[in-house]
């Protein structure tokens, strides 16, 4: 079946006629593609889990070396030949100290904290990104040779990946 | 608060050799009454920082209520490299991108997707369990809708409005200011809540509405850190129970939202890796 402006298909919300449905009182139209994670592309929807038994470096703490540093600390094939959506929750433990104190994340400022200093920005941060091939995980570093060493051997990262089949085109 | 199932009308796939009528969700290739999650606006926007970093950005989505909306960062112009996810302002018609950058007069492009959920409007559905296991997709079998203007007999998903090889995260819950028993007055908090279904982790999304200069209203999204307003206080060990405290007070407005969506139904792939 082709959709088109003008021979839409639309389901509403028991309850709710489909002529007066809007927003969420829409299950189905035509109009919207739904968000797609291809069930046949084992990495669309996985869980990582990344242990750090080696120490990702650290800058020196000696202006100007002092960060970030950036390390690819794991990086993976999506499948796809354009860039994709992408949504990542990750837990992290053991659970950073105040203020984050939580130990379920998701990017919204562009960067994960796995411990951080809020009042002075140093501290070990993770950032996702993705190109028209890949997916990359880093491990970035602030350090300023004052607060103490942003170090996270030991630390257990469990993430929820959703790599989706739209793509970031518009189109 | 509405509840959208058990639906009795719509559309329902089963899995070759079980009755749409009565088998469970997880043998269903599809169902119309799943709240799938779908994508009601698309577009990449741009915008140039000013002397001190500072981008805003306001783009148009005209839906006419406040959609879940969310917006992928580009590295520069070739749009080749997305650097993750921010989640835009939003209002009724329009969305508001607000960033800092350490580089002034330089322009960044966004692809920003607002999702047909209405952030404003009570909404439960029960958690439905997955399969315990994936069944092998059937190409000749199920369901496939394609876009305006595209072949349905095209390989790539992206042409499809709705497709069996595909899933959609679902909606489980949108818990709004509604779920007080009793209104916030002026000058007070008060804390709507969310609670998880049994050991299952939700993604999670949080907003607290505030006072335009126009007077219209418009959602923040609420990041989990403590000492920001608004804030979400997500169970530490992310199986209990999330509080989202709103303000009644200067433009912060007496509205917010919980909105937690789960898995498709069916099985990740895991990965372990040790470095």
């Amino acid at each position: 079946m082709a959709a088109s402006d003008d021979s839409l298909m639309q389901v509403s919300q028991i309850g709710t006629t489909v002529k007066n449905a809007a927003g969420s009182q829409v299950t189905f139209n035509t109009k919207y593609p739904f968000a797609k994670l291809d069930k046949t592309n084992s990495v669309s929807f996985q869980n990582i889990s990344i242990q750090f038994y080696t120490e990702p470096p650290v800058p020196s703490g000696t202006y100007p070396d002092v960060g970030p540093t950036t390390t690819l600390v794991y990086q993976f094939a999506h499948g796809y030949t354009y860039v994709p959506s992408t949504w990542f929750l990750m837990q992290v433990t053991p659970t950073s100290p105040p203020p984050i104190s939580i130990n379920y994340q998701q990017e919204g400022t562009g960067a994960y904290f796995l411990i951080v200093n809020e009042a002075t920005g140093t501290g070990a941060y993770l950032t996702v990104t993705a190109d028209q091939t890949n997916v990359y995980f880093y491990v970035n570093k602030i350090y300023n040779n004052v607060d103490p060493l942003p170090n996270i051997i030991g630390y257990v990262l469990n993430i929820r990946c959703y790599v989706f089949v739209d793509d970031l085109s518009g189109k | 608060m509405a509840n959208a199932q058990p639906q009795t009308s719509g559309i329902k796939i089963a899995q070759p050799g079980w009755d749409a009528r009565t088998c469970p969700d997880y043998q269903l290739i599809f169902s119309s009454s799943w709240p799938s999650i779908a994508i009601a606006y698309d577009q990449v926007v741009s915008g140039t920082t000013d002397a001190f970093g500072t981008l805003t950005i306001t783009g148009t989505h005209n839906l006419g209520f406040y959609p879940l909306t969310m917006a992928w960062r580009f590295s520069d112009s070739t749009q080749t490299l997305q650097q993750g996810r921010v989640f835009p302002n939003i209002d009724k018609n329009k969305f508001y991108i607000k960033q800092y950058f350490l580089n002034a007069n330089t322009t960044y492009y966004f692809n920003v997707k607002c999702y047909n959920l209405d952030i404003s409007y009570p909404q439960s559905y029960t958690y439905l369990q997955s399969a315990s296991f994936n069944t092998a997709y059937d190409a000749s079998y199920g369901i496939k809708v394609a876009k305006s203007k595209k072949n349905v007999y095209s390989t790539d998903l992206r042409d499809f409005v709705l497709h069996s090889r595909a899933a959609s995260p679902q909606v489980l819950a949108v818990i709004t200011e509604q779920s007080l028993s009793t209104p916030i007055t002026s000058g007070n908090t008060g804390t709507i809540s969310f609670t998880n279904p049994q050991n299952y982790v939700p993604w999670l999304f949080a907003y607290a509405a505030f006072k335009n200069t126009d007077g219209s209203t418009y959602y923040i999204w609420a990041p989990p850190w403590q000492q920001a307003y608004p804030a979400v206080n997500i169970n530490v060990d992310g199986k209990g129970t999330s509080t989202l405290t709103i303000l009644n007070l200067g433009t912060a407005l007496p509205y917010g939202s919980i909105i937690a969506l789960r898995d498709p139904l069916f099985i990740s792939a895991y990965k372990r890796i040790t470095y």
